[in-house]
């Protein structure tokens, strides 16, 4: 995070201090063959998906390559429930109605075996995880927060708060995924841990309630702001650390970023641990509030 | 290693017999103009092809039996001095030297020759004379020190913004710098465009690449040994410029005369002022600048002692909107006294303390406000000796004591939270001694031995696997009481063997070798291509051990025309061990379990290195080429989260070829000229082999560590100086220095981003095209013009 603030300072003193220019560039790389990725998560709430498409090359811009045709099955401690349908309208994305509940552990097994290149045909798994407990978010507000405000907003507006609190008992991890007019926001980043906050309540007393967005007067996405809907999901500690990795590889080169690194899920080749595909099969429960923005 | 033993005691057996029929000739060599002590002066008896140079503070000392000789005081840029002596005691004699007037008339005033390249035991040392600095181009008129030492061979940067640079294949944090011998922690200013160093303060400047003398330990890859000038002692006087980046003003004079001096420096950068020129209040309410102090006194108590005391003091700060603001930088002071026990040995004893923050919150008075802080911090100790035995021998021994504290972080403010505090001791003893075997043959042999405590107070987790400590296997937590040793490194593996050889062909021509074993306790923690100021360095100890580097060098060395050229070809071939490197995605600020974030990697560097120089005449300066490669291995927990999967791979600063032309040519008595060119392989990078979508993000992938390279980097810049003369009886005169950098505007690559391409302002949907990006510093050529003035 500070690195971030640091990163954006120091390009900014480069940007306008030394008269940079930055140029698109095509680079002569060898695309590697395509592997497989798997992009799914099952909830307590809602309906399970996997998406099964291919890598590419980094210059190629066409549609990624979905797979079609595979047999996707989900995987209640040790036991198979359920195998998922295709969808009609989108090739590569494979559904269920079938619902996790907290505390059991969840698993895919992805069989592929045609319209595929090899190094894909095979059976995957996605590591067991435990679908952990979610708090519920007991409110939402809006509030006229700035400087001086707890908590603190850097733009001085009405923004929307959130009232919950954490479970006693270290390692809980949430992510907030929010939308704006019932659209989700982009690239949603949006994570609390409680490592150093075990069991506080956001909301009361010195523990202000989480500032989520705003201010609503200059919106994000360029929208008109009407309402705002929030999801806070338990997440895996392990997910958490591959969305960490994730976010400091979607832009690299810097001299002020990472160095880069492979970003690696929990789907894996059957048999063959080493083996690895990408993505991540996601075990998460759910919980919503939403605000409608009165100006 | 026991015939080595023995074959160093029938050296020192032989380098003392008969010294006592001997007298000594012993005193200090000064600059006329202001009574400066000068370093590294020849010291030459004629007679006996044999002679000495001047230490860091300006003192020698030779030993001959009785006789009649000729003795002669060379230094570049200044006229020789030749002078009759007989000697049938001891004698005390101190020489001042004056600035050569004759130099444009290209006559070689001395009938000696200064012959330093060829005859001194050192090698792989590159030493910049300030006033040729001053000459050189530079980035908007600001002379740069560190900058001018990376276009000598050997040493680079990994581009223009970047902190530190690189030696022989070395980090930037191997590199020992020191500013009147106190540690420099971070020598940039403003994220590497320029360095700390205020040229008008700075008298000496040597960096040593390999063959480091065994009085220097700590780090591993080079030593710069930066010394501030004394002040002048005779009249009061200043130097000062203004230029378009920053003004400086130096003010030096005698307290008591010729006695005492001393000197202050202060320099700020005024770029925030630009910015708040910009209509756009974005940037126009931004502040970044940069400022130092430099002082110094000095004081000659007597025939024997002397007192030094300097400091230093800098700032980059940097406010963005009045919202967050960083600030960092060091801070330093030394303590120096030198007492000659006899006129055969000198001595030094200096007291240290130096520290290197960064500190970085928002501002005091909002209602919800933080602050942290990180510091390093040491306290020195060191007891130097210096005993010039005899006109074929002088040995070298002392010891020297760091106490380092470290706090890595403490957040202050609405909420107040601490990192735990580490501390070290770094205790260390060596000796050398440099024999002149025959005229022909100088052998220096030394040893260093350091070793390092990791000491409390501290909690420290003790892991399942120790040497791989995960953050999810703790099996307990250990209490340290304050003091007590955390983890020791004192076994043998502390020995720091450093040797070298020169071997004279003839007059013109000699070889050198050398090899030496360095040792490093402390390590830069930082998971970006290029430190930033925010990275801080933390001990070895419990589970991050201390680095090595062995490191072997040889050369050829000769001049040429009476000396006017001089000409070096040096190899080398360095491995290291124990380098740091970080897991993928590793935090690093405010990580109270660091070593759960770190790998140990190993390394090797070799290379080719050629060097000519020209120093006299109307045309001066260099050409240096330095072809090497520096590779890394670092496995990781398992192989597919190894750095490369765990094979070799070019560090980020890997550049082939290296090649720097640095002219200058005096026109006239009042006009001259002067050019960089510079041209470089770029530096490695790693290109993504794929890429793939998980939700609305394509992360790219990336296998092959730094396999592809950035387009080559080249660059022409000029410079013209119009320095008209003194008048006399007037004290004041000033001077004109032009400049045009990056003449041709090339736009060299620095880096190249891997990105999603940007969304149109206001889509709802995530654009998942991706893009490489070229950054370039520069797009354009920079014109800078400074005024110079001295009273």
């Amino acid at each position: 995070m500070m690195t971030k603030h640091f990163k954006y300072l120091a390009l900014l003193f480069i940007a306008i201090g030394m008269q940079s220019c930055t140029d698109v560039v095509d680079l002569d790389v060898d695309a590697a063959p395509p592997e497989l990725v798997v992009d799914g998560v099952i909830s307590n709430d809602r309906e399970l998906y996997v998406k099964l498409s291919q890598t590419s090359g980094f210059f190629d811009n066409n549609a990624f390559e979905k797979i079609s045709g595979a047999r996707v099955s989900i995987f209640e401690n040790g036991q198979e429930m359920s195998v998922l349908d295709e969808s009609p309208n989108e090739a590569g994305t494979y559904l269920s109605n079938f619902k996790g509940s907290i505390g059991n552990e969840y698993r895919i097994r992805v069989e592929i075996s045609t319209n595929a290149p090899d190094q894909i045909i095979g059976t995957w798994w996605s590591t067991a995880d435990t679908m952990k407990r979610v708090p519920n978010i007991d409110s939402m507000g809006q509030m006229s927060l700035d400087r001086n405000t707890n908590p603190q907003a850097f733009f001085p507006g009405e923004y929307a708060v959130m009232y919950f609190g954490d479970f006693e008992g270290k390692g809980d991890y949430y992510r907030l995924i929010r939308s704006l007019n019932d659209s989700v926001f982009a690239q949603e980043n949006f994570f609390i841990t409680d490592e150093n906050l075990d069991g506080f309540y956001f909301g009361n007393g010195l523990f202000p309630p989480v500032s989520i967005y705003g201010p609503f007067e200059d919106p994000e996405a360029g929208e008109e702001p009407d309402s705002l809907g929030v999801r806070l999901e338990s997440v895996t500690e392990a997910f958490f650390d591959y969305m960490q990795v994730l976010n400091t590889q979607v832009q690299t080169g810097s001299p002020f970023d990472a160095p880069p690194a492979l970003v690696l899920g929990n789907i894996h080749k059957e048999n063959e641990e080493g083996t690895y595909a990408f993505g991540y099969f996601r075990v998460v429960a759910g919980s919503n509030a939403g605000l409608r923005y009165e100006p | 290693m026991r015939r080595a033993l023995l074959f160093c005691l029938f050296l020192l057996s032989n380098a003392l017999s008969g010294q006592n029929d001997q007298y000594t000739i012993s005193g200090y060599i000064r600059d006329a103009s202001n009574g400066e002590e000068l370093i590294g002066v020849n010291v030459v008896i004629t007679e006996l092809r044999t002679g000495s140079t001047t230490n860091n503070y300006g003192y020698y000392s030779i030993s001959l039996p009785p006789g009649k000789y000729t003795i002669s005081i060379q230094y570049i840029g200044y006229e020789t001095i030749e002078r009759e002596i007989t000697l049938s005691q001891d004698l005390k004699l101190n020489w001042e030297l004056k600035e050569n007037s004759t130099q444009l008339d290209e006559v070689v005033v001395s009938s000696e020759k200064i012959d330093q390249n060829v005859s001194s035991v050192e090698m792989s040392v590159a030493q910049l004379d300030v006033k040729d600095v001053k000459k050189m181009p530079a980035l908007l008129g600001e002379v740069d020190i560190i900058r001018t030492l990376t276009l000598l061979p050997g040493i680079s940067t990994v581009g223009e913004a970047s902190n530190g640079f690189n030696v022989r294949g070395g980090n930037s944090d191997q590199n020992l710098i020191l500013l009147d011998e106190a540690p420099i922690y971070n020598s940039s200013h403003l994220f590497g465009f320029f360095s700390i160093f205020n040229a008008d303060a700075v008298k000496d400047v040597k960096l040593y690449k390999g063959g480091i003398p065994s009085r220097y330990g700590g780090r591993l890859s080079s030593v710069v040994d930066v010394r501030q000038k004394d002040g002048n002692n005779r009249e009061f006087s200043g130097t000062g410029g203004l230029g378009l980046l920053s003004s400086r003003l130096l003010l030096e004079g005698p307290l008591v005369k010729e006695k005492s001096a001393f000197m202050i420096a202060g320099r700020r950068s005024y770029a925030d002022i630009f910015l708040g020129l910009s209509p756009d209040e974005t940037i126009s309410q931004n502040t970044l600048f940069f400022y130092d102090f430099n002082a110094k006194l000095n004081y000659i108590l007597g025939e024997n002692d002397r007192l030094y005391l300097s400091g230093y003091y800098g700032r980059d700060i940097f406010e963005i909107n009045d919202l967050f603001g960083f600030n960092w930088g060091n801070a330093t002071t030394s303590l120096r006294w030198n007492h000659l026990f006899s006129d055969k040995l000198f001595s030094n004893f200096t007291a240290i303390f130096s520290d290197y923050t960064y500190e970085l919150g928002t501002p005091d008075d909002d209602a919800f406000n933080f602050r942290l802080q990180s510091t390093i911090q040491d306290y020195h100790f060191k007891n130097q000796y210096t005993w010039y035995a005899n006109s074929k021998s002088e040995f070298n021994f002392g010891f020297e004591g760091i106490y380092y504290r470290f706090k890595p972080g403490t957040i202050s403010g609405t909420v107040e939270l601490q990192l735990q505090e580490e501390y070290a001791l770094e205790p260390s003893l060596y000796f050398s001694h440099e024999y002149k075997v025959s005229p022909l043959l100088t052998i220096q042999y030394g040893i260093r031995y350091s070793s390092f405590y990791n000491l409390g107070k501290q909690t420290k987790n003790i892991y399942q696997n120790q040497d791989l400590p995960e953050i999810n296997e703790v099996v307990e937590s250990k209490e340290f009481a304050s003091g007590e040793i955390i983890k020791a490194y004192n076994g043998l593996e502390g020995l720091e063997p450093r040797i070298a050889v020169n071997y004279r062909l003839d007059d013109e021509k000699s070889i050198k070798l050398s090899y030496n074993r360095t040792r490093q306790y402390i390590h830069l923690i930082s998971n970006t291509t290029a430190p930033t100021p925010v990275d801080l360095y933390r001990p070895a100890g419990m589970h991050i051990k201390p680095a090595t580097v062995n490191q072997i060098a040889g050369g050829y060395f000769q001049n040429f025309s009476d000396n006017k050229y001089e000409l070096s070809l040096e190899t080398y071939y360095k491995d290291f061990q124990n380098i740091v490197d970080y897991r993928n995605g590793a935090e690093l600020i405010f990580n109270e379990t660091i070593e759960t974030e770190i790998l140990a990697g190993i390394g090797r560097s070799y290379g080719l290195e050629v060097y000519l120089r020209k120093q006299q005449g109307k045309l001066t300066g260099w050409l240096s080429y330095t072809l090497s490669k520096t590779e890394l291995k670092v496995d990781g927990v398992n192989p597919n989260l190894a750095i490369n999967a765990g094979e070799w791979y070019p560090a980020n600063y890997d550049k082939r070829h290296d090649i720097s032309l640095v002219l200058n040519y005096q026109l006239t008595k009042k006009w001259d000229i002067g050019m960089n060119f510079t041209y470089q392989t770029g530096r490695p990078i790693t290109p993504p082999e794929g890429k793939f979508q998980i939700e609305d993000y394509v992360v790219p992938i990336y296998r092959d560590r730094n396999s592809y390279r950035i387009p080559d980097y080249h660059r022409l810049d000029l410079s013209a100086n119009y320095t008209p003369p003194k008048v006399e009886g007037k004290k004041f005169y000033s001077s004109w220095s032009i400049g045009i950098y990056n003449v041709y505007a090339r736009r060299n690559a620095y880096s190249i981003y891997f990105e999603q391409q940007p969304n149109a302002n206001g889509a709802t949907t995530t654009n998942l095209n991706t893009q490489a990006v070229q950054l370039s510093i520069f797009g354009t050529i920079i014109p800078s013009v400074t005024w110079n003035f001295n009273f």
